[in-house]
């Protein structure tokens, strides 16, 4: 049905590999602390677009969930002294369990009610965050947390996670997991019924979807993969503020969908990708870095709604057309 | 028995709360008169109404009219504080004229904001209005940010007077805030019911189709009443900015709450707003002086959520 199917896979092969190799051609630590970075702002991206982009449902609590991720990890190992690797997937859980709470009742709302409730939910645990001192460190927040503990191989050897590359594999392990179960899911028949509910939730309904279920089901996906990345960010920092639960994360994160491209699988990983490196190369500017990204995000709303990749979609269509009729 | 004083200090421990201080205040003198601290929690709560009733109304007008809950509201309301400072630490303008200013201004920005971005998306989903007003809140708080700093700074007073009666220690604004309050609500319900352009509005909340039938420029309605919520907000920030700090994230805690009373109060209801802001303002107030201050947003988170569980379209709001 593709044409393009063997330079397609042969991109995708190339891309993989490069990837793979990347710390080895990338060395310095600076570099590869923001590749890091971007593996986890992929995660996060990728979540997000779950709910938003194939659900039709905007959650402002994004933020809030990575930061309950974080918290949950790290207290997990540095309070009760799990192992990194049992406390991740119990941090996990734990957010994606906040989320199903949270979405049986924010979810029974339609239209403007749900990013409305949302956005009162994320600014509400933040403050729990911020307040709670006897958890959470209040304002000063936590740190001295450990990187994940060495694993050791069964025939000898140890994959130590101290040095920077290492957890960029770590990362970038958790990315490629995170995009196999989306697309499955997005392939699936409750991808498929996921997207009906987009397109208009009362027709869905009519047809005999369970939308109040396809609804929860994805925001806790979303919010459990929001929680990993949030993990993720706790253990390679080894410091969390409350900052990482604030609304302003929401918006960061909502910004690298829209601008790589709503309700694609590509979009994401792209807007997670280059907006922090833009974010960096911004760095000097300080607070102008944000004003900048408000801007592009009212541009990209309006001439652009479907972020990069729908533009260049867009523009491959008509240039396939263009040949195809001459 | 009436004392008055004059120059008393302004709280100076403010935490992150909107209405901290007063609520601090409060505690400390618990022990002294429990009828006068009631009381004083009472006023507190009504003048905090007051400023979430203006907040919330300007919300819903907004609503009403173009369909959108502006979550650019909060940061709107922040920029009207600031600018109220501005002119009177710049120029020396005396309170009342630097308020006024700050209301015409945003007025003005308000309009502006209306036509540039939310206009072109009235087409789009509604999900990209949301979005564009995030990129505004980015914007407006950053560049607070950029132009003011990220200190907490402090409002040349507008008066300073305070009164001493059954117990009670109250400022004089705050019964500023609350009478201007009441006047503005009751002068803009007179607007909206007596005049043509306040029947322009009411008709097209109620049918924004049918009143382009009948010959009521729409687009203008609503840039005009995006302009008076604006400029609501900008009022509602400069009678409250002399009793509390400003700073450029100040709009955050504020809108949240304003859209919890608009959905409690239904949204686009008027007299929902009203009443809406008056309980949140009191609750907020009397829970925070009687239990504790530090999870308050937490709890009126919890009781949003339960409303919409049971009602999903507020408590006087019309099912859609």
């Amino acid at each position: 049905m593709f044409k393009g199917g063997v330079t397609k896979k042969l991109f995708y092969f190339l891309l993989i590999a490069f990837l793979l190799i990347a710390p080895i051609i990338i060395t310095g630590k600076y570099p590869q602390h923001i590749m890091v970075m971007c593996g986890i702002w992929v995660i996060a991206s990728l979540a997000l677009n779950l709910i938003l982009g194939y659900t039709g449902q905007l959650n402002l609590a994004h933020g809030a969930f990575f930061g309950i991720g974080a918290y949950g990890t790290a207290l997990l190992v540095q309070r009760i002294g799990l192992s990194f690797w049992l406390a991740l997937p119990l941090g996990c859980a734990i957010t994606a369990f906040f989320g199903f709470l949270t979405g049986l009742p924010t979810l029974r709302t339609k239209g403007h009610y749900f990013p409305i409730a949302t956005m009162c939910l994320g600014i509400a645990i933040y403050y729990l965050i911020a307040r709670w001192d006897g958890l959470s460190g209040g304002p000063r927040g936590l740190f001295g947390l450990p990187r994940p503990d060495p694993i050791r191989l069964p025939f000898g050897g140890v994959i130590s996670f101290e040095s920077t590359p290492a957890c960029y594999y770590l990362v970038l392990f958790f990315v490629f997991v995170t995009i196999l179960v989306k697309s499955r899911l997005v392939k699936s028949l409750a991808g498929k019924k996921l997207i009906a509910i987009r397109g208009n939730e009362d027709l869905a309904q009519s047809v005999g979807i369970d939308t109040m279920r396809g609804k929860v089901v994805s925001f806790t996906i979303s919010t459990l993969f929001a929680g990993l990345a949030g993990g993720l960010f706790s253990a390679y920092m080894g410091t969390l503020m409350a900052e990482q639960a604030h609304y302003l994360l929401s918006f960061e994160i909502l910004i690298y969908v829209m601008i790589g491209g709503i309700g694609t699988m590509a979009g994401p990983i792209i807007g997670g990708i280059f907006l922090p490196i833009l974010g960096e190369i911004l760095q000097p500017l300080a607070g102008f870095r944000l004003i900048l990204f408000g801007l592009l995000l009212i541009l990209i709303i309006r001439y652009l709604p479907s972020g990069i990749v729908g533009g260049l979609r867009a523009a491959g269509m008509h240039f396939r057309r263009r040949s195809g009729a001459e | 028995m009436v004392r008055v004083k004059k120059n008393v200090s302004l709280a100076a421990h403010l935490n992150s709360r909107p209405l901290g201080p007063l609520v601090l205040s409060v505690s400390s003198f618990r022990a002294r008169h429990f009828v006068g601290i009631f009381l004083q929690t009472i006023i507190n709560g009504i003048m905090l109404g007051s400023i979430y009733a203006m907040v919330a109304l300007g919300l819903t007008l907004i609503y009403g009219i173009l369909e959108i809950p502006n979550f650019a509201h909060g940061a709107l309301y922040m920029i009207g504080a600031y600018v109220s400072f501005q002119v009177m630490t710049s120029f020396g303008m005396p309170y009342w004229l630097a308020l006024i200013l700050s209301a015409v201004f945003l007025f003005l920005m308000g309009m502006f904001i209306e036509r540039i971005v939310y206009r072109p998306l009235y087409v789009q989903p509604v999900i990209n209005s949301f979005i564009a007003a995030v990129g505004l809140i980015l914007i407006l708080e950053n560049g607070a940010l950029a132009i003011w700093g990220p200190a907490f700074r402090r409002f040349p007073k507008a008066s300073s007077t305070v009164f001493h009666a059954l117990g009670m220690t109250i400022t004089s604004q705050r019964i500023i805030v609350i009478i201007t309050a009441v006047l503005l609500i009751i002068a803009l319900q007179l607007f909206i019911k007596r005049t043509r352009l306040g029947a322009a509005i009411e008709a097209t909340s109620q049918n924004r189709q049918g009143a382009q039938l009948m010959g009521i420029n729409t687009s203008l309605v609503g840039g005009l009443t995006f302009g008076l919520g604006t400029a609501l907000a900008a009022v509602a920030a400069t009678l409250v900015a002399p009793i509390l700090l400003i700073y450029p994230t100040m709009g955050g805690p504020v809108i949240a709450m304003a859209f919890v009373i608009i959905i409690l109060g239904g949204m686009g209801s008027f007299f929902g707003a009203v009443v809406g802001g008056y309980i949140i303002g009191l609750a907020e107030t009397l829970f925070s002086s009687y239990v504790t201050t530090k999870y308050i947003d937490t709890l009126i988170f919890g009781i949003l959520v339960f409303i919409l569980a049971v009602k999903p379209t507020g408590l006087f709001g019309k099912g859609h």
